[in-house]
């Protein structure tokens, strides 16, 4: 259940980032055995070349491996994906597959019993946890402008092989923020729109106004986490906060639009206290309501 | 000579009888669990100049009315010593406000992870600080307070539940007018409806 619970939360954490499962066509599956017969299926079917497509299939089955119990094949599946990001043209995409891939092979190793190499892969997952992410700010934009300049894809494939290899995710970013410091990471109007929902004065009142709203509603939504029975869930509920509280804060020392930067985490907790109102409970009857 | 003798002694022989008394039948003078339990009387404290908060009550209860009730308690509680302001979930001004007043409730464990048969209450203020020695940014608990039910806290009786809290709430304020006293401004508790 444990394990189980934190694949949720990286789900979770991906929901809206990973575009290739809305593809696949899963709607004859009635068990995950049958999700991984049909993403076997569609990766035999995939252009060897089209790196992107294979390493979100791969992940994909990786992750469903891993729902299934058989860590030995979502660590192969994790590692598959991880040889097509060096190749990927989507750079976020890669990102977030490499983000995926190292969190299986967390879990993945957590189950087999194989503490040096889980060890090793919760290092490479933290440090890209660290850095991926922040999907409606400026500071992501900026990196995905700044990087990706045709004229430069050999070098950028370097950087992101590199990144892979060596998970030297931190080169990359401090590279995206030298280029935006150099003014190419201006704040664009269009970036304040479609935050309607999040109410408030467009600028911020007072400094770490962003930070602090950011912080606060952690602090709240650890309140709610709080309320699980069980141990595991509330170490599953508190990886969700943490995750959107360094996507957010991090967007906001980026200088990004502050409804921008407080939305994930806000929508997450509006969700949070609805289900608390209704008495839906935290548990693991329960758990989809939170991490979905 | 005698007379004043006696009337020293009267005040002296008081103060030690009493003395006495709370020894023998007071019982336990109260235990402190942390420093924080123990309410703070002395100047600057840390609820000083804390001018609104945003209020957070999360309790384990399935029972929606009673929850209801709760809240509604906590709201006229609190509405003695500030104004309460209702906000809707998506409004940030409440968490912009940088105090958090948390009331939660819990099911008092052992060290060894048994159950007892009490349940714990707690109001604590929790607020965005940066520490002087190190620069570390960090949202910790300033100032809390507890109090005590028997059994678990779903099983509760509403009116003991209700009264528990009342006395938290109402402890926190006392607190908070001693630590802001001369200020002329009533603070602002937003509540998310």
């Amino acid at each position: 259940m444990y394990r189980i619970a934190f694949l949720m939360v990286c789900l979770c954490i991906l929901a809206g980032v990973s575009s290739h499962s809305g593809e696949i066509d899963y709607s004859n599956c009635e068990s995950i055995r049958d999700v991984i017969e049909r993403e076997t299926r569609e990766i035999s079917s995939i252009d060897p070349a089209d790196h992107d497509e294979l390493a979100q299939l791969y992940v994909s089955r990786g992750e469903s491996y891993l729902l299934d119990a058989q860590y030995h094949k979502a660590v192969e599946d994790f590692q598959h994906a991880n040889s097509h990001i060096g190749n990927c043209r989507n750079v976020d995409a890669a990102m977030v597959v490499a983000f995926r891939a190292a969190f299986g092979e967390v879990v993945s190793y957590d189950n087999l019993g194989m503490q040096e190499q889980a060890q090793q892969a919760l290092w490479q997952f933290q440090t890209i946890a660290t850095h991926v992410g922040c999907d409606d700010c400026i500071e992501h934009r900026s990196c995905q402008e700044t990087v990706i300049p045709s004229a430069n894809k050999i070098h950028f494939q370097d950087l992101v092989r590199t990144g892979v290899n060596k998970m030297h995710f931190c080169d990359m970013i401090t590279l995206c923020k030298q280029k935006k410091d150099q003014g190419e990471g201006q704040k664009q109007q269009g970036g304040q729109e479609g935050y309607d929902d999040i109410l408030g004065p467009n600028q911020p009142p007072e400094s770490n106004w962003c930070e602090e709203i950011v912080t606060g509603i952690g602090r709240a939504m650890d309140a709610v986490a709080c309320l699980a029975p069980s141990y595991r869930i509330r170490i599953a509920l508190v990886g969700v906060i943490e995750a959107l509280i360094v996507k957010g804060v991090k967007c906001c020392q980026a200088g990004g639009f502050w409804k921008a930067c407080v939305a994930p985490i806000s929508r997450k907790w509006q969700e949070w206290k609805s289900n608390k109102d209704r008495s839906i409970m935290p548990n693991s009857q329960n758990l989809h309501f939170y991490v979905n | 000579m005698n007379k004043i003798i006696v009337l020293l002694l009267i005040p002296v022989l008081f103060i030690a009888c009493t003395c006495y008394a709370d020894d023998k039948g007071g019982g336990n003078p109260g235990i402190s669990l942390n420093p924080q339990d123990v309410p703070i009387f002395y100047d600057n404290n840390p609820l000083t100049g804390m001018q609104s908060f945003t209020v957070i009550i999360a309790l384990p209860l399935e029972d929606i009315g009673i929850q209801k009730r709760v809240e509604d308690s906590v709201e006229k509680a609190l509405g003695i010593a500030g104004q309460v302001t209702h906000l809707k979930d998506n409004d940030m001004r409440g968490f912009g406000a940088g105090n958090m007043l948390l009331i939660q409730a819990g099911n008092v464990t052992g060290w060894e992870g048994n159950k007892t048969a009490m349940s714990r209450l707690s109001l604590s203020i929790e607020t965005p600080v940066t520490l002087d020695k190190t620069g570390i940014k960090t949202f910790p608990m300033v100032w809390s307070i507890n109090t005590f039910v028997q059994g678990p806290i779903d099983s509760s009786s509403e009116g003991s539940l209700i009264k528990a809290i009342q006395k938290l709430v109402g402890d926190f304020t006392q607190n908070y007018q001693y630590a802001n006293q001369g200020q002329g401004k009533r603070p602002t508790f937003y509540i998310y409806d």
